[in-house]
């Protein structure tokens, strides 16, 4: 059974090549600079020679089979780290974290792929690297290109390929080697809606096969749709977890009592149209 | 076969775990269906719509060595000197495959980003790619060294069969400098152009196309700390000169143990860093 575990998990990275320039001029997370009041994470270690980023910290949560977490939060507040420790990419610094189960990572169009190889080449290589031989990657090709309506283009290299149709191989083929966790960041809709509501479909078949299924998203609806469960992540701090609704409250009653000054100033402006 | 991912991220970050570095290059291993078909699509992407593909290799090496043949011998007066015409080609085999395998080898982790912040893959399987995919160029330039053998008609001896151990020696030498230049090139990216420098200079340092005979006494003491000439050496001199190497497999012995626990080292130190160095 698959199963997620993460017991006050932190994560600070180095940012190379930057120099301790930076770090004078922006100095430590103050009251004066909550970590909201900005995109991205902390940055620390303000005077050493390398800069840090403290990406994730002290975050603990658990997903059991059948769980389908929204990742919720600004650009930069670690939702994207967080997919990434869970994928095994990113050891963390500190805390415990466990995965178990087969996994299907898709982060980013472009990474995972060999851009000069065919679709049908990638398929392979993603079979080969989830420990299937050469012939039973193979064996899933058809099916790969049924579901990604890709025709023709499956024996082009993806470099030829657009992001929507990148998207539609790679969310294919990683749910074609049957994962028990599936990790997607963002991009998921790339694809046309048509594809959206096949994806979607498909990630509901996951979960009665009692899989887990993770999502950073910015798409609402996408995340309404799909999770039960959110996670709201802010300046690389956990805000709230729970079930997706309830996530999605406070978060709104966070951004309405954030927003408030700003609306009085534009009163006569007409009220924003309500985010979706 | 299905392999279940089981990952169990303990606390200690920062902890070198030397274990988990040798398991690491074990399951690598395991993998090897993987690093042969990344290995094989570095080769189509190199000699994609090339009308003679990786038959480039043998092609390309062959005029290189014909062409240095005529010039140096020319120079030297030695045109038609069977002996340094074997000399030449073996030297530039063993050399170009020592080069290109240790400059390629700067960027095995760097070159591979796009798979090692996606997926939890053992960092060594980009290793046995990169060294896979120079052992098809020793193979297809192999060739052409022993058909320049048959033309020059030199024959084989007893000792030719050294050649085995020594291309043993060439590629298990090739794996530690890989995984040791990979991180600390990841990490210290003035190093890829250090070494590539330093490989330019040690082209003239080594006894490819030059004799040792024809240095200084002082200058053969130097040259005996060369490690480029040993490789040549134990692959050149059973050959041409019919003689077990002795030195330099006692050399490329210590090297090789050296080596490779320094290669090991410094991944078990830097293996949970490594994915954020990019």
């Amino acid at each position: 059974m698959p199963l997620i575990q993460a017991k006050n998990v932190s994560l600070s990275y180095p940012i190379l090549g930057i120099g301790p320039v930076l770090s004078k001029a922006e100095g430590t997370a103050s009251s004066d600079n909550p970590p909201s009041a900005s995109t991205g994470a902390l940055l620390s270690n303000a005077g050493t020679r390398v800069k840090t980023i403290d990406a994730l910290r002290d975050i603990s949560f658990e997903l059991k089979p059948g769980d389908r977490l929204g990742l919720l939060g600004r650009n930069g507040s670690g939702k994207s780290t967080l997919l990434r420790v869970l994928a095994g990419v990113y050891p963390p610094t500190k805390g415990e974290f466990t995965t178990q189960g087969r996994l299907a990572p898709i982060f980013n169009v472009g990474l995972g792929v060999r851009p000069e190889a065919t679709g049908r080449r990638n398929i392979i290589l993603r079979g080969l690297l989830n420990g299937l031989s050469t012939a039973e990657s193979k064996s899933k090709v058809d099916e790969i290109v049924e579901f990604s309506e890709l025709g023709p283009y499956i024996d082009m290299p993806v470099r030829t390929y657009s992001s929507g149709m990148a998207m539609r191989l790679a969310f294919a083929t990683a749910t074609a080697f049957s994962p028990e966790i599936l990790l997607l960041d963002e991009w998921i809709g790339a694809g046309d809606e048509d594809f959206q509501k096949k994806a979607a479909a498909r990630m509901s078949t996951l979960v009665t096969k009692a899989g887990i299924t993770v999502i950073a998203s910015h798409k609402r609806n996408l995340i309404k749709q799909v999770c039960t469960l959110g996670l709201w992540l802010d300046g690389g701090e956990m805000r709230a977890f729970g079930p997706i609704d309830d996530v999605y409250e406070q978060w709104d009653e966070h951004n309405r009592r954030a927003n408030a000054p700003l609306i009085q100033i534009r009163r006569t402006q007409p009220d924003p149209p309500p985010q979706d | 076969m299905t392999a279940r991912v089981e990952q169990n991220h303990d606390a200690v970050g920062r902890q070198a775990s030397l274990s988990a570095a040798l398991r690491d290059i074990f399951q690598a291993v395991l993998r090897w269906r993987l690093w042969m078909a990344f290995a094989i699509e570095d080769l189509r992407q190199t000699y994609r719509r090339s009308l003679l593909g990786v038959l480039w290799i043998s092609f390309g090496f062959a005029i290189f060595v014909a062409v240095k043949i005529f010039i140096f011998g020319t120079m030297l007066d030695r045109a038609n000197d069977q002996y340094y015409s074997a000399y030449l080609m073996i030297g530039f085999y063993i050399w170009f495959y020592v080069s290109s395998s240790i400059t390629s080898g700067t960027g095995v982790f760097i070159n591979s980003e796009g798979w090692i912040r996606n997926d939890p893959i053992e960092l060594p399987v980009f290793v046995f790619q990169n060294v896979v995919r120079h052992a098809f160029d020793l193979l297809m330039t192999g060739l052409v060294v022993v058909i320049g053998m048959v033309y020059l008609g030199l024959g084989a001896s007893a000792y030719t069969f050294m050649v085995l151990p020594a291309l043993l020696a060439l590629l298990v030498n090739a794996l530690w400098v890989n995984l040791l230049l990979g991180v600390l090139c990841l990490r210290f990216r003035d190093l890829v152009h250090l070494i590539n420098a330093i490989i330019r200079v040690m082209f003239f340092m080594t006894p490819i196309f030059w004799l040792p005979e024809q240095l200084p006494a002082r200058a053969m003491e130097l040259l005996y700390w060369n490690p480029f000439a040993h490789f040549i050496w134990i692959f050149r001199t059973p050959i041409i000169d019919q003689q077990f190497a002795l030195d330099s497999w006692i050399y490329v012995s210590v090297l090789t143990i050296i080596g490779w626990i320094a290669a090991i080292l410094a991944y078990a130190i830097t293996r949970r860093r490594l994915v954020f160095w990019f």
